[in-house]
């Protein structure tokens, strides 16, 4: 039997098996996944400051780096101090694979376009990524430091899709 | 009514309209400390009139202490802290700007 976590991002489904002898991915998978999807958002942060002239949507994607490298460099102070090796694995091959084919698409866009594209996957990805914190990654996680970060990520996040659901509807 | 800033050049300006009160007679001064962390502030004690409110970020994230009515704002990276004080009795509702989610209530009488 395979557990299958499933992710949509971009509007893409993406099944990812976990395996069937694990009640859920392990800690150092967590750890992984986690440090990869906020990885991507701070790409697409970057990539937003480099495109857009929309003063709201440069707080935001400042926002995004800002946020989303706390949280990585007290996820990768943990993992450190845990002695916790992150482990590649196919949840974080799948967001990669989906973040470089949105970040390919962002990239030729401009103006108008290009803001409400990148907050529609804002709201998309951060949705996406909240829902497997809410449902897989945080009752997996064991460590307890580790969990309580995923918590905090996940606070942190909910209030990141509720910005970009909220610029979304304003650039309508 | 108003939240006004005492001797802190570091710290925003604050002028807060609250809730009108008769005058009292001045009070002991408290400082009270609100810890900013995980994405959340941690209840404001009740106030008085005088008294000293710290807020101090140990959250990741930089925040505010933001008035809803815009009167006050303090902008707190991780680690730093900042300070209200109190020269007047009434409610102010106040959230942070970068995560509008988080919201809190103080009330000094």
């Amino acid at each position: 039997m395979i557990r299958t976590l499933l992710l949509t991002v971009g509007g893409a489904a993406l099944a990812v098996a976990v395996p069937a002898e694990a009640a859920g991915p392990t800690d150092p998978q967590i750890a992984h996944i986690a440090y990869t999807a906020g990885n991507l958002d701070i790409e697409a942060g970057k990539q937003a400051l480099k495109i857009s002239h929309n003063a709201a949507i440069r707080r935001f994607a400042q926002e995004m780096v800002r946020d989303h490298r706390a949280v990585n460099d007290k996820a990768l102070a943990l993992v450190k101090k845990l002695h916790v090796t992150p482990e590649a694995n196919a949840t974080s091959a799948a967001l990669t694979k989906a973040a470089a084919d949105e970040h390919a698409k962002l990239a030729h866009l401009r103006g108008a376009a290009f803001d409400r594209a990148y907050v529609a996957n804002e709201a998309a990805y951060h949705k996406t990524v909240n829902g497997a914190l809410k449902s897989t990654l945080i009752p997996s996680a064991n460590n307890a430091e580790l969990k309580s970060l995923l918590e905090t990520g996940l606070t942190l996040f909910q209030e990141h899709q509720a910005h970009a659901e909220h610029l979304a509807a304003e650039l309508k | 009514m108003s939240l006004l800033p005492r001797r802190l050049p570091l710290y925003a300006a604050v002028v807060g309209a609250l809730l009108s009160v008769a005058p009292a007679g001045p009070a002991a001064a408290a400082t009270h400390v609100v810890v900013i962390d995980k994405m959340k502030y941690a209840p404001v004690p009740p106030l008085e009139r005088g008294d000293v409110v710290e807020f101090v970020n140990r959250d990741l994230f930089r925040h505010t202490v933001t008035a809803t009515n815009g009167k006050f704002n303090l902008d707190l990276m991780p680690g730093k802290s900042g300070k209200l004080h109190i020269n007047s009795a009434g409610t102010a509702t106040f959230y942070c700007t970068y995560h509008p989610g988080m919201r809190a209530i103080m009330t000094a009488r």
